[in-house]
């Protein structure tokens, strides 16, 4: 196996598009020197897709932990702002399909306007006259947000030498969880009571504009995109999308599909409502919510970490049933416990195990797969299978949990009882999956 | 280097075709049936708990810059506003929301009217005041709940964080059905992946 064959490892959120061709890059033509990309250049390149990363953490986030605010700005029910974040959510969906635009226009101008698409949409979102036009807003500035955090792993698969690819791939995902940590540490210095609201947290999202305003004319094409179209590099073919359902792949796609779809929807329920329901059903004030996601998410990170190492000492299998147990064990006692000390631990291990078992599902995600049909399963298995979890899990927790009129009118509860539809994903990865580790991927996929 | 699939060895794709619009139409339907599960389950009915913590909300962003007639409006369409009085703070608020936070207690009473305990912070120079408790008493009436007084605390009446009972609760029944249905679906599952080709590798 050559390093360039082996699967990116590092969680790649939903809409992101993997399908982009292998990193097969050539090495660059010494006479030619727009095609040299000097360290400086990729020191400066990175600069910018990190802030990519940071703003599609930042964005999402801003969401979950202001929602007790969004929704009396508002005044709407838990059930309307519920349904809201389908069309939002929907915008990592559409992302998908602009950020394969870069395959034909090229990958610098659709980054270029991405940024602008996402921080225009961004502002926008601050001058939200309803919850419909909030929604609106929102799902723009998802789509290009999406857009611009696919085409820029692109890029960095395209531009980064191989050694280096995975440490880059890795500061993108390490910025996407310090957005979190952002907005909880902003939430904490009290933002929200500035005469701008929640409304100013969206402003900070015109920060890339200014990063872009500087650099625009300093980020270059990529080399690989470069020479595709001056015809020095051979496109390969690139399978149909549909080809991760012949016969010989389906089964595992199916199975990988649905190991994704229930962890995705109670994740992505419980981080949507967390911080609603420890102020409006613990009585936790915006300070604690703050001091608690970013003890939380700083020590929860440590979960990719442990969890990277746990599957290839233990085994993929292992590693995800115990991380399973630990995300659904635990969130369900976040979202029961009285105890706020019970209550931060919960939230400290629900994050290391729910969200922390990232890289394992994403080894799933593609050690399974030759590689030529690896980025179209991957793409499946993300921008099909787990979307569902970040359109459905909030909207069905926001249905049932309204506090008015919601069947079960109380968002702990619902969100106790939408954990334990996880469970047929320690059934599947416990009789289903095969072990990957330690086995090389063409022995898996022989 | 990515290889192109080898076209002799694999189907055609458009053998792939009738699968994967049953596929597709499998899954339509799988998230018509949750939409109408949750529709079902849906009680359709206020609770006096959400009514009377929706009031709350809309009496403290009386105080909010730019939600301020909004809240006004929709306050008084289900209690005036006047009950609130001694709930909002003295001093100015500064164009921000009257109280810190909120919370709801479980509602007592027989049906026609009851008490809804609550607990609130009065936001008083950017901090927050002392804690105030009491209850919030609504009739049910032709249009729904209706707002009719606030009260001193009752007696073994208190919100969650104060050892009460939540405003709502599911009840354990469903919790087991909740556990029947991740069985079955579990079963579901398993026969989907078996249905759906040998395993690879073996």
């Amino acid at each position: 196996m050559t390093s360039t064959d082996e699967p990116t490892l590092v969680p790649i959120a939903a809409g992101v598009p993997t399908d982009f061709q292998g990193p097969s890059i050539a090495p660059p033509d010494d006479d030619d020197p727009s095609l040299q990309r000097p360290d400086s250049y990729l020191r400066l390149l990175l600069l910018l897709l990190v802030s990519a990363a940071f703003f599609e953490g930042y964005d999402s986030s801003i969401l979950a932990l202001l929602l007790p605010n969004i929704q009396s700005s508002f005044g709407v029910s838990e059930a309307t702002l519920g349904l809201t974040r389908i069309p939002i959510e929907l915008g990592l969906f559409v992302a998908f399909f602009v950020a394969r635009l870069s395959d034909r226009v090229g990958r610098r101008p659709m980054l270029l306007w991405s940024v602008v698409g996402y921080t225009v949409f961004t502002a926008l979102t601050a001058v939200s006259w309803d919850i419909w036009s909030f929604a609106f807003f929102q799902f723009a500035s998802r789509v290009f947000l999406g857009a611009e955090y696919a085409i820029g792993v692109t890029m960095i698969v395209e531009e980064f030498p191989a050694a280096r690819r995975a440490r880059a791939l890795g500061t993108l995902l390490t910025f996407a969880a310090l957005g979190t940590i952002a907005v909880g540490v902003l939430l904490g210095a009290g933002l929200q009571d500035t005469s701008l609201d929640w409304r100013a947290f969206y402003l900070i999202g015109l920060a890339p504009l200014l990063v872009l305003s500087l650099y625009r004319r300093r980020i270059k094409e990529t080399r690989r995109f470069l020479e595709l179209k001056a015809g020095r590099l051979a496109e390969a073919p690139k399978p149909s999308m549909l080809v991760p359902w012949r016969r010989r792949y389906r089964r595992n796609l199916v199975l990988v599909g649905m190991i994704h779809m229930f962890r995705s929807i109670p994740l992505f329920g419980s981080t949507a409502w967390w911080a609603f329901y420890a102020e409006r059903e613990r009585g936790f004030t915006a300070s604690k919510v703050a001091f608690y996601i970013i003890c939380a998410y700083g020590l929860g990170c440590v979960g990719y970490y442990v969890c990277g190492r746990a599957m290839e000492r233990f085994g993929r299998r292992p590693t995800a049933l115990v991380y399973g147990v630990g995300g659904i064990v635990f969130t369900i006692i976040l979202f029961q416990t009285t105890s706020e000390s019970l209550a931060f631990v919960s939230l400290l291990l629900g994050v290391f195990f729910s969200l922390g078992m990232g890289p394992v599902m994403s080894a799933f995600a593609t050690e399974l797969f030759p590689t030529e049909i690896r980025g179209q399963t991957a793409a499946w298995i993300r921008n099909v299978f787990e979307i569902a979890g970040y359109v459905f899990g909030p909207a069905v927790v926001g249905i049932l949990g309204d506090h008015e009129s919601g069947a079960i009118g109380n968002v702990g509860d619902t969100v106790s009882a939408m954990m334990l539809f996880s469970i047929p994903v320690l059934w599947l990865v416990w009789r289903y999956m095969p072990e990957t580790k330690g086995r090389e991927l063409e022995e898996i996929s022989a | 280097m990515t290889a192109p699939v080898a076209a002799g060895a694999l189907e055609d794709d458009a053998d792939l075709r009738r699968p994967f619009r049953i596929g597709v139409l499998a899954v339509a339907i799988g998230f018509v049936f949750l939409g109408a599960l949750v529709a079902a389950f849906g009680s359709g009915a206020e609770r006096p708990e959400g009514v009377a913590e929706r009031w709350l909300t809309d009496v403290g962003d009386t105080t909010r810059k730019g939600v301020r007639d909004r809240a006004e409006r929709e306050a008084e369409e289900v209690g005036p506003l006047s009950l609130a009085a001694d709930l909002l703070p003295r001093g100015d608020t500064d164009g921000r929301a009257a109280f810190i936070d909120l919370e709801v207690g479980k509602a007592t009473g027989d049906g026609e009217s009851v008490g809804v305990p609550f607990r609130l912070h009065q936001r008083i120079d950017g901090s927050a005041g002392p804690a105030i408790d009491g209850t919030v008493v609504l009739v049910d009436g032709e249009d729904g709940w209706a707002v009719t007084a606030i009260e001193p605390p009752v007696e073994g009446m208190a919100v969650p964080s104060e050892g009460g009972d939540p405003a709502a609760e599911a009840p354990i029944g469903l919790f087991v059905g909740t556990l029947l249905v991740v069985v079955l679906l579990t079963v579901v599952c398993s026969a989907i992946v078996r249905a759906s080709g040998d395993p690879h590798p073996s």
